[in-house]
């Protein structure tokens, strides 16, 4: 019988009641806090649609996990889009709150309990998450909360036809487009035989399959398409199967398990000096640091979102002067000022009623490319059409964009991925 | 003056008719380029027709392959290749694919491609490797047979750690898995911090992670034991130590993949028909060796004997006479330093992350529960079993599912053999 000291039991509970409290109070508020919002738990029936007053926008974005490296420019565009509003008065006459929060990835559960989080701070707008798979996890909760659920990143083909409430929206458009252009690509570069390695989730199977049906549909051949486990010890056995197919070109669908993975494909003869391989916006990152000169050079790769402007960049680099990926931060920060100006709109920042105003608000109306001049033009009652960094920004009914840009790169011996050329297109059709 | 008023007016015209060459939309087209091999294919006649069997328009393939043929408007067209005006020994490598139906989108242009390869017209494409596919698949099995060797010695080196410990203290120690973290970590930290050679970090490392199996055990599980903690509690806390460990990890060294500052994407090697790595060769070279040396010493040594006989039985050891506190922390450091040692291979030949122990921890225990608890040559044997079917099973299982078919090996010879391969039964009464 193993008897604890009272002492030592007053320490265990002191220790427990600290850990739980630290991870309440994970969230941390970067804007003036609500004013004295009740704090009602905003996770049962939908929000009533009056809203209390202040638009509070939570981000659930990767600080850690596989796409931790897309978290700090789309942290910067949604920090940079909320100075901008409260500098410009903010929404309904009040400073717009953001709340950070980390949404891991799908091995974790963090996403959903910062979504918890989230849902107790009264936020109205989630802007999240990066990855399709951490989304399909949290969406239910989100809408059902009446909450409006907007990804700057999401690109999984599934979440167009997703039973959302009307709810779901997002910036990036959904990977028909970028499949359609991937594939595009490999059948120019006239690779007949095609492999696709791919992540096996809702964002890596659907853009395989669009990539696939975009080769085939313009003559060449997919030899073979492997979906690989992301927490597989090694990825030998995947590539093995690659080689014995012997294709020309490869395009892997993948995540940081890319850093895993290029050297087995280098290893089994299958490295970018001999097949063309293809990256995708899940591993077109800055790899200087992880690889040795000249590994990935000539590799080639898509990334949805056209060219940030270079002031756009400088805007960023003072919010986070660290900052030296741009990936998803035009998305992130159209997100935030949509969600901003359908609030202005609906006069009320209720989840439902931004929800209900954001397709107006991207298109049909008078012009405009930033949020003081577009709530100029809302507050003489027209009615506006807001295009973004990121594009046009035209939602479609289902709360996709309906038009994109994909911008293609390529390596050089650096690692280090640059721009070949943007191509636009519609989603539909 | 006469001679200028000609001229303007055949300048005109010139004019008039440039303009009035066909206005098509802007940017779409249908166009491709004709390669055999790498070389340009010319000459050769492609048309194209509308959805409805309406001619568009022709074009015939330029000195680099190229042609192009503009459409009217977004849609679906038939584009045929005309075999007939394809040079002499040049054939289409599908002969039902002369005919392809292609969609062209709004706005872009849409690539096409016809495969072509060397041959006679009438006997269809002679491939240079018929029969490769046979081939290719016994290189495959090659490769996977290798690979899985080269994962079984890895999982065998920390299998050995948690069957010793298991032999002698009876814990199942789930905190093994980051043990081999911690080493590669340790190596890391020597490797970049420090900036110590990887071939001199390593064994140094491999020094520090004896000393922190040691120290867990002096600091940790001993005094556990002596207070006389159940093994199902212990087995708890170890999974506590686990994550600790594991959190602790991501803490101080983040999420992201990170590679050794030496070896990283080597260059493959053909050995018959297996690519490898020489990094990957050594590693194995190494992992063997110690193998060896820990099964010589566990057979030949007094200290080994004495492990064997605390293993057996601890009550009848301490009894003859051995230090069984004193073995139990030998082996301790022993395990943590070949755990260690493999963290710090399998950091060389894939990558460390914060996760890699614990990605190949439940194939450790498949390893160690199939070769027979508590035997260290069981582990052995199990391990390599475990790794060579993981690999192995990709012929026929998705590549993704590869640690189920593990797993399913391992119930099938537990259901045959319950005390394990090299196990012996458990002594009843």
């Amino acid at each position: 019988m193993i008897r604890i000291a009272p002492f030592g039991r007053v320490l265990a509970v002191a220790a427990a009641a600290s850990l739980a409290l630290t991870a309440c109070g994970g969230g941390e508020e970067t804007a003036t806090p609500a004013s004295s919002a009740p704090a009602a738990p905003a996770s049962s029936a939908p929000a009533a649609a009056a809203g209390d007053g202040v638009l509070t926008i939570g981000a659930l974005l990767p600080q850690t996990g596989d796409l931790a490296f897309l978290g700090p420019p789309e942290f910067a565009g949604v920090k940079l889009a909320v100075k901008e509003i409260n500098e410009a008065g903010g929404v309904l006459g009040k400073p717009v709150v953001e709340i950070d929060t980390d949404s891991g990835d799908t091995k974790t559960d963090i996403a959903s309990q910062s979504v918890d989080k989230l849902l107790q701070q009264n936020t109205d707008v989630v802007i999240g998450a990066a990855s399709s798979g951490v989304s399909k996890t949290v969406i239910d909760k989100i809408t059902n909360a009446g909450v409006v659920h907007f990804s700057p990143a999401n690109t999984s083909p599934e979440f167009t036809t997703y039973a959302d409430k009307g709810l779901y929206f997002r910036t990036a458009p959904s990977d028909v487009l970028q499949g359609r252009v991937l594939g595009d690509l490999i059948v120019q570069d006239g690779s007949d035989t095609v492999a696709i390695l791919n992540r096996q989730d809702s964002y890596g199977n659907g853009l395989a399959d669009e990539v696939e049906k975009s080769v085939s549909g313009g003559g060449g051949e997919v030899v073979v398409k492997t979906a690989y486990d992301p927490a597989a010890a090694d990825f030998s056995a995947d590539v093995a199967k690659l080689k014995e197919a012997n294709p020309k070109a490869i395009a892997l669908i993948a995540f940081n398990e890319t850093t895993k993975i290029i050297p087995e494909l280098k290893k089994q003869g299958l490295g970018p000096d001999k097949v063309k391989i293809y990256f995708v916006d899940g591993n077109l990152a800055d790899y200087s640091k992880d690889f040795p000169k000249g590994t990935l050079e000539g590799i080639k790769g898509t990334l949805p979102g056209a060219k940030s402007p270079d002031d756009f960049r400088q805007k960023l680099l003072g919010v986070d002067p660290a900052l030296t990926d741009w990936s998803y931060a035009p998305e992130s920060y159209d997100a935030t000022i949509l969600s901003a100006l359908a609030a202005e709109a609906a006069k009320s920042d209720a989840g439902t009623a931004v929800a209900s105003k954001l397709i107006d608000v991207s298109k049909g109306g008078e012009k405009c490319t930033d949020f003081a001049g577009c709530l100029a033009l809302l507050k003489e009652g027209k009615d506006i059409d807001y295009d973004g960094l990121s594009g046009p920004v035209e939602f479609s009914d289902a709360g996709d964009p309906s038009e994109a840009t994909i911008g293609i790169y390529q390596y050089d011996g650096e690692n280090k991925y640059s721009n070949i050329t943007y191509l636009s297109g519609k989603v539909a059709g | 003056m006469r001679r200028a008023v000609i001229a303007f007016t055949a300048f005109l015209g010139a004019l008039f008719i440039l303009l009035a060459s066909p206005a098509w939309a802007e940017g779409e087209s249908l166009r491709g380029t004709l390669q055999n091999q790498g070389q340009p294919v010319n000459g050769v006649k492609i048309s194209v027709t509308s959805g409805d069997g309406q001619p568009v328009g022709e074009a015939t393939s330029d000195a680099e392959g190229k042609w192009e043929v503009p459409v009217p408007a977004a849609g679906s067209y038939k584009v045929t290749l005309d075999q007939a005006t394809l040079p002499a020994g040049t054939v289409l490598k599908f002969k039902d694919r002369a005919t392809l139906t292609v969609q062209v989108f709004e706005g872009n242009y849409r690539n096409v491609l016809f495969a072509l390869a060397s041959g006679d017209a009438a006997g269809g494409a002679t491939e240079p490797d018929s029969g490769g596919s046979r081939s290719a698949f016994w290189t495959r099995v090659a490769q996977l047979a290798f690979e899985g060797l080269s994962l079984g010695l890895i999982i065998a080196l920390g299998a050995l750690g948690i069957s010793l410990i298991f032999g002698t203290t009876g814990l199942t120690n789930f905190a093994h898995g980051e043990l081999l973290t911690v080493g590669a970590f340790i190596a890391f930290v020597l490797n970049t911090t420090v900036g110590l050679h990887l071939l001199i970090a390593t064994p140094l490392a491999v020094i520090i992670a004896a000393g922190f199996g040691y120290g867990q055990e002096r600091f940790f599980w001993g005094p556990l034991r002596n207070r006389k903690t159940g093994l199902v509690s212990m087995m708890i806390i170890s999974i506590g130590v686990a994550m600790f460990l594991r959190y602790l990890l991501l803490f101080l060294f983040g999420g992201e993949n990170v590679p050794y500052e030496q070896y990283v994407a080597q260059d493959g090697i053909e050995l018959g028909p297996i690519f490898t790595t020489p990094k990957s060769l050594i590693a194995m070279g190494i992992e063997i060796a110690v193998l060896i040396a820990v099964g010589l010493a566990l057979t030949f040594t007094r200290l080994g004997k004495a492990t064997r006989a605390v293993s057996d039985n601890p009550a009848l050891a301490a009894s003859s006479g051995i230090n069984v506190d004193r073995i139990v922390r030998i082996v301790w450091a022993m395990g943590a330093a070949v755990a260690g040692l493999a963290g710090i291979m399998l950091g060389t030949t894939q990558i460390l992350n914060f996760q890699m122990g614990q990605q190949i921890l439940l194939l450790m225990f498949a390893g160690v529960t199939l070769g027979g608890l508590g035997t260290a040559f069981g582990a052995l044997v199990g391990s390599l079993v475990v790794g060579m079917f993981v690999q192995i099973s990709t012929i026929w299982i998705a590549p993704e599912l590869k640690t189920v078919g593990a797993l399913a090996v391992l119930i099938l010879v537990l259901l045959v053999r319950p005390q394990g391969i090299l196990g012996r039964r458990e002594r009843i009464g």
